[in-house]
């Protein structure tokens, strides 16, 4: 009897115990399929996504290794079936890339130095200080990113233009300024004051990165008798690289991809933004040069592949730049120092 | 000695207080000229110059008061510029949505652990690069599209061919007898979509930087008080981070207002420095900038009113 119910017990325990696993089971065979799903339907976003961006870089590529015979070959959509750096050689010489790239790489450098040090250094004195005027001042430098620089184009054009400190060189020699125009001082005077291309941005971005630094450090270094200067060079700035590493990436691209400001300031000084322009225009050597017909150079689409390559060649190098900084890039957002 | 004593002297007077404003002061020094010399004096000029009629001549330039008719031109006699400016506006207002909506979805995806997250980040954030400056022009022209859309595109009558556009699909529904507004209804989306995700880099990055900045343990409180995903996300994730909502909005808006795609830009540009018309073109980017001006201060106040700040 006794032997009976402990059976009856233990089946009946084997039986719940087997209804429990069950559901245990469907619970995790729902929760894996669902898993599952969201990982899939995620997924497609993202490879939709990431195709739509990379769609434009990839069929750039494609017509720039397309020889001009497969425009009129129906079954070349993607893969050319003639490959030929042609294309390279007639848009390079069109835009005159070389010189223009000389020209644009050490614009870019250098503004990209100078700016994010300027930016640096201002950032750093509105984090770290505490003045009067602080909050009214960070208040305008906020207010000068959301102003356009075609309002201020104009001033900033003649302003260069008859360029004078002061009046001093007008007492002088009695002309009304210098002509700074087709030379870079005007973009590094910009730069230096904190001026250019979203440079109040750049502030912003390292003013968050250093209120968001440990005040302890700091003082720490002052106790140990650093003057403001020397506690910045030693403690701030090897802490703030991911920040600095993004502000100069952002500043090289912005200023290498510029065409509002180096339109105003550069007439006859040829950078990439404003040789592109020749993009599509032939010249008669040309056409001699490179064995191209009166047909090629009439032909639109042929003029589209010429675009495609031009513009390739012209994203090139801040794509080569972006493979290689992204890492930090990335890296600064995932520290999150950079909103506070 | 004397100098070091007098050194001494003046240190012992100031206070560190006032001698770290001081220091705060000369490190934004070189903001301050730049402020004065390449903000204030331009913007006060834009003003005196939209009043007058500015000619330039070789040893400088000439300024002749004429009153408001710059103004008045702007908006009376110009044929371009009032349609310009309202087309930027509707841009404006159009897209803005959609691409808050859209980086604050592709952020959430992002965020997420998955195998190959590297790559999809790098490709994301290429638009940063990409879509800024003169690129977002050049593709219009060169574009992406391959020589089948040229020829549909020209075949439309249309010079340029904007990227992933569904021209070839149109065209199929035109054959097929739709109505053209049932044809743009439905393509109108699917061709801006190339548009809205290569405008929404830098606010992808923003919302990222704010969804990594949201403490841990709020939602390891929400799992363990059983909320579901959805729950989480209306009570903790967006509450967290609605300021960057409004950070976004901000920055869609004047990004939308300032890109160098924006006709206005372009004609207030073409204005100056083609037509050689300064001051009127000055009296436009006065105009174009209030409206941004009050449209960025209404859609402020909305806004902040709605947004949760966690202290």
């Amino acid at each position: 009897m006794v032997q009976n119910i402990a059976t009856v017990t233990k089946n009946k325990l084997a039986k719940a115990k087997n209804v429990l696993n069950e559901k245990v089971f469907t619970l995790r065979v729902k929760h894996k399929a669902k898993n599952w799903v969201w990982s899939f339907v995620r997924s497609i976003f993202l490879l939709g996504f990431a195709f739509v961006i990379m769609y434009p870089i990839l069929i750039m590529l494609s017509r720039a290794f397309m020889h001009r015979v497969d425009i009129y070959d129906n079954t070349v959509l993607w893969i050319p079936k003639n490959f030929s750096v042609e294309n390279f050689q007639i848009a390079g010489d069109m835009i005159q890339y070389w010189p223009a790239f000389k020209n644009s790489m050490i614009l870019a450098i250098t503004i990209t130095l100078v700016q994010t040090l300027s930016c640096l250094l201002i950032g750093y004195g509105f984090a770290r200080f505490n003045f009067k005027l602080r909050g009214f001042l960070f208040g305008i430098v906020i207010f000068t990113i959301i102003v356009p620089p075609q309002l201020l184009m104009v001033p900033i054009y003649l302003h260069f233009r008859f360029f004078d400190v002061f009046g001093i060189y007008k007492a002088v020699t009695g002309n009304r300024g210098i002509n700074l125009l087709d030379t870079f001082s005007p973009f590094y005077l910009l730069a230096i004051t904190g001026q250019g291309i979203k440079n109040g941005l750049f502030i912003y971005i390292f003013r968050q990165f250093f209120r968001g630094m440990p005040k302890e450090t700091e003082e720490a270094a002052v106790v140990d008798g650093a003057g403001p200067f020397k506690t910045f060079t030693t403690i701030m700035v090897p802490g703030a690289l991911t920040a600095i590493t993004t502000v100069a990436l952002f500043s090289f691209v912005w200023q290498w991809n510029d065409n509002t400001y180096a339109s105003l300031f550069l007439k006859n000084t040829k950078v990439l933004p404003l040789t592109y322009e020749f993009l599509g225009m032939f010249t008669p050597e040309m056409a001699a040069e490179g064995m191209l017909t009166t047909f090629d150079t009439s032909n639109p689409y042929f003029i589209a592949m010429l675009r495609s390559t031009g513009v390739l060649m012209m994203i090139a190098p801040v794509i080569i730049l972006y493979i290689f900084a992204q890492k930090f890039f990335v890296e600064s957002i995932e520290r999150a120092g950079i909103i506070g | 000695m004397a100098t070091k004593e007098k050194k001494k002297f003046l240190k012992g007077r100031l206070t560190l207080e006032t001698r770290k404003s001081l220091y705060g002061y000369i490190f934004i020094l070189p903001w301050v000229i730049g402020f004065l010399f390449f903000f204030l004096k331009p913007v006060i000029q834009t003003v005196q110059f939209s009043f007058s009629n500015l000619t330039v001549e070789p040893t400088g330039y000439v300024l002749e008061y004429i009153g408001i008719k710059n103004f008045r031109d702007a908006f009376l006699s110009d044929a371009n510029f009032p349609r310009y400016l309202t087309a930027s506006i509707r841009k404006m207002y159009t897209e803005t949505p959609v691409i808050l909506i859209f980086s604050f979805f592709a952020a959430l995806l992002i965020r997420q652990k998955f195998r190959g997250n590297a790559i999809i980040k790098t490709i994301f954030f290429l638009p940063v690069i990409m879509a800024s400056g003169t690129f977002m022009r050049m593709q219009a022209q060169a574009g992406g599209s391959n020589t089948r859309d040229i020829a549909a595109a020209m075949s439309e009558g249309m010079d340029a061919v904007p990227v992933l556009q569904s021209i070839r699909f149109q065209m199929i529904l035109e054959d097929a007898g739709f109505s053209p507004t049932f044809i743009s209804a439905l393509t109108t989306p699917i061709n801006n979509i190339f548009n809205i995700i290569s405008l929404s880099g830098i606010q992808i990055f923003i919302f990222l930087a704010g969804l990594h900045s949201i403490h841990p343990s709020l939602f390891e409180a929400c799992y363990i008080e059983g909320a579901t995903g959805w729950e989480t996300f209306w009570k903790i994730t967006f509450p967290m981070i609605s300021p960057l909502i409004l950070v976004n909005l901000i920055y869609t808006v004047i990004d939308s207002f300032t890109a160098y795609s924006n006709t206005t830009m372009t004609y207030i540009y073409n204005a100056a420095f083609g037509l050689f018309k300064f001051g009127f073109s000055s009296a436009m980017s006065l105009i174009y900038f209030v409206c941004i001006g009050g449209i960025l201060g209404v859609v402020g106040l909305i806004v902040s009113k709605r947004i949760f700040y966690y202290t």
